[in-house]
Formats: C-alpha cells, structure tokens, sequence
C-alpha cells in the first residue's frame, strides 16, 4: 500500500482544528457535523478501506483528546464507517452530484450509531437515550450539507492518486 | 503463492485499529483524565485555544445568524418575556439593593465572609462544547491563574457548572445541565436538602426525597418557584447559598416511598460571556454561619394522603 501520510496528515490537522475551533460557532440545530467522519468516508471512497479506516482512526483520535467522551469511541466508529465504506465502494454508482451528500449522510447514520452503541457499552449511559439519538439524527443532516465541500477538499488534497474504485484486479 | 492476501491484510489492519481504539477507551476511563490521555488533550487544548477565540470573535455573529434561522420565534417570544420580568426586577432592585448592603454589613461584623470573600478569578467564554454529547464551555483563563480541576464556577445568575480540567491559558467547565453533572442542594425555604442530579434527556436537575426523611408539610410547602441553592453539606464540591434553580415540579411516586423534585436550572448559556471561577475546593474552611441546618422530622406521610403537585407548564 502507498504511504499517503504526507498528504493526509495535514489534512487530518486541519479538519480537527477546523472542527473544534470553529464549527462550536457554526452549530445548526443545536449540533455541529462531524467533519472528521465525513473526511474519512471520503478518503476511504478515493483511496480504499484500509487508508480511510486509519485517516478516521487518526482524525477522530484527534477529535477525542478534545472531548469528554471516552478517548477512542470516535477514533473507533470513524475507522470502522470509513473501512465499511472502503469495502462497499464497488457497489456504489461513480458519478452524481449527490452522492457525497448520500455518504455523508450515510456515513452520519452509521458512524452515529457505532458512536452511540460503543459508548453505552464503555459506560456512558447519556449516549443510550431518545435525545442521543435526535442528537445522532440531525447531525446526520448537518453531515450531509458539508459533505460536498469536504469531499472536494479531499479530492484536491489526493488529486494525483487514482480513486481506488478503479483498480478491480484484486 | 500463498502470501498475506489484500483481503487478510485490510482484515488485519481492521482488528489492529479496534483493540487499540478499545485499549485506548479502557485506559481513559480508568484514568479519569489524570493519565497520559488526559495530559494529552490539555496539551491539545493549549495549542488549539488562541485559534478558538479567534474563531469565536470572527464567527459568533454567523453562529447567531444561523441560531436566529431556527429559532427566531421562539427568540422572539423570549425576548417579550425577559423584557416584562426585566421591568418588575428593576422595581425590585431598589429595595434588594438597600436589603443586601445593609446584610453584608450585618455579616462583615460578625465576621462572616460572602462568596464575594472567596477568592476568584474573572474568565471570559471562548467556546461552546466541541462535541455534540457534551455540555461545556471553554475559559480563556487555567493553570496559569491558579484554577484548576473542580473548582466551581458562577455566573450572574448562579451556579454555572465546575471546571473539568485546566491547562496553561485555558479552562473546560462542566455545565449544570450536562447529563453527569450533580450538585447538593437545598430547598431555601423548606430547608430540605439532597443530592440533585442532572438529566441527559432535558435540561432539568432531579431531588429525590426519601419520604421519610420529610414532613408532609414540608412537601406541601413547596411550590413552583421557590429557590434551590447549593448547601454546602459535608464534601460538598461547592460552597453554600450559591443559586442553583428553581422547582419546576414535585411528584410523589408511584411507589409511595419517594419523592421526585424537578429543579430548573437558573443558567442560561446563550448569553453567558463572563463567569467567576471560585478558587475553592471541597473541605476549604467554611465559617459555620454559612452552612444551613435541617429541620426534618420521621413522620412519615400516610398513605393515601395527597402531595400537592402544582401544575407546569414547558418551560
């Protein structure tokens, strides 16, 4: 596998910063996205599962020092959504503009919920409530909405690489 | 040839990333903040902060914009409501005046300190709660001021929460309506104190009140409104007479034996810019004028006998 850290470190950096300094500013609904997610959905997308799983390992690693969650529940369902998304992405139509809003949104649901079930069974029980999963909904949604951009984003960052959905000869 | 297929390896790297996400989440909770973990996010919390109260100064206006989208009428319809109760306070406040300064005189020669006695430090919001399962705000002031971990923290309406950790330039503070938050409390008049506990589901704290450890007509006493203030009771994290809510509700359960009191907290957050970061900690000396005395009594309710549950209305 190529080493991809030059470009995504920074990458991952940026979203992290971007997330906890500004996007608690930006909050719609009540919630802010989960940028982190979404980036590495769109990373597994480009590249594959097994770099999107440690670009959300890493970012949401990141995210976690900053939050009073357990340290690892976010690493640990970016990883898992972005290495889902990886190994399903042969199935996935190529073209469409709405398909990073349909992964970002997916991406929201399925990573919400590997966040909400894995932290009730590390113990934090507010995570196990109707509110969390309102809370898991409309952050879907706001996922969605910033999808696009994160996904260009990440298609300027890793421009020269070949998206991994073209390579079939495993 | 037989090799490590693409497969097995992206399998591998799969499990290798979810023991060291659950290894990394059974030492954080082991550590309680106090690890490496913990020593890790101060230091991410350092490099992070001048950025967030830049972002804060810059973007508090969209973020208000984009808050005004959603919840303009509801917006609107507070804006009325605080109006009217800021015009009945202002004819308060002259009489209050008057009744505060001639109290604090009263206590200063008898040689009993306010909790304006308790040394402070003056900090200004920078953020919200990065996270979504969280209610915090972040301090532009930490170690470097002398606040630290557990340090409780008001405002201009009261108790605003208790810091969660410190780091040189900056603080987190825990807020009172975060679902793990939990305070010992006393009902002002009634004297009734408790452990009040705060609720992941709404933004309200709960009093559960053996019945008999309470008079009926103690419980009858109470009513919608009436103030709940920290009680500085043994080990308390928090000093006594700091304003914590109101009653919102009090219901008997259905079991008979207890009884639930919901209280709503005084914090508003949205406008919450500058709060006051007490520079005490559980077991510091408090004169024993300030700690209240309970009057209860074992007379237990009978059954069949009504509790007044006043009605409520969403608040």
């Amino acid at each position: 596998m190529r080493f991809f850290g030059p470009r995504l470190v920074p990458l991952a950096v940026t979203i992290v910063i971007t997330q906890v300094a500004l996007f608690p500013q930006l909050r719609i609904l009540g919630v802010v996205p989960d940028l982190g997610l979404v980036a590495a959905v769109a990373v597994a997308y480009r590249l594959g599962a097994e770099p999107g799983a440690w670009f959300g390992f890493a970012v949401g690693l990141g995210y976690d020092l900053f939050l009073h969650t357990p340290t690892g529940l976010s690493a640990l369902a970016y990883a898992l959504c972005a290495y889902l998304v990886g190994s399903l992405e042969r199935g996935l139509l190529r073209r469409g503009r709405w398909l990073p809003s349909f992964l970002g949104l997916a991406g929201g649901f399925v990573g919400g919920s590997i966040f909400l079930i894995v932290g009730v069974l590390a113990g934090v029980t507010d995570l196990g409530t109707v509110r969390a999963v309102s809370i898991e909904t409309r952050v879907a949604l706001y996922d969605a909405l910033v999808a696009p951009a994160v996904f260009a984003l990440v298609n300027v960052v890793l421009r020269d690489e070949q998206p991994a959905w073209r390579f079939r000869d495993d | 040839m037989p090799g490590f297929s693409r497969d097995g390896r992206r399998r591998y790297v799969l499990i290798l990333i979810v023991l060291t996400a659950i290894t990394l989440i059974t030492l954080d909770q082991r550590a309680d903040d106090k690890g490496p973990l913990g020593g890790t996010g101060r230091v991410a919390h350092r490099i992070v902060a001048p950025i967030a109260g830049a972002a804060d100064r810059v973007f508090s206006p969209v973020g208000d914009w984009l808050a005004g989208l959603t919840d303009g009428g509801e917006l609107r319809r507070r804006n009325r409501e605080l109006t009217e109760a800021l015009l009945e306070e202002r004819a308060k406040n002259r009489a209050a005046d008057a009744a505060i300064a001639e109290n604090r005189e009263y206590r200063r020669l008898t040689g009993e300190p306010w909790l304006d006695d308790i040394d402070h430090e003056w900090a200004s919001v920078i953020a919200g709660a990065p996270g979504n399962f969280e209610r915090t705000i972040v301090l532009n002031k930490g170690s470097e001021a002398g606040i630290e971990a557990g340090f409780p923290v008001v405002g201009p309406d009261g108790l605003v929460g208790r810091v969660l950790e410190a780091w040189d330039g900056g603080s987190k503070v825990l807020l009172v309506t975060d679902g793990t938050f939990g305070v010992a409390v006393q009902l002002t008049e009634q004297r009734i104190r408790g452990p009040a506990e705060a609720q992941a589901e709404s933004r309200t704290l709960r009093l559960n009140l053996n019945v008999a450890d309470v008079t009926e007509e103690q419980i009858d006493a109470i009513e919608r409104g009436d103030d709940v203030q920290t009680c500085g009771c043994d080990g308390s994290e928090f000093p006594p007479g700091i304003p914590v809510g109101e009653v919102e509700q009090v219901e008997l359960k259905p079991s008979q034996i207890s009884v639930e009191i919901r209280i709503r907290p005084l914090l508003e957050v949205a406008s919450l810019d500058h709060v006051k970061v007490l520079l005490w900690r559980a077991g510091d000396p408090v004169p024993a004028s300030l700690t209240p005395t309970t009057t209860t009594t074992t007379t237990s309710i009978t059954p069949g006998s009504t509790i007044a549950t006043p009605t409520t209305t969403a608040g």
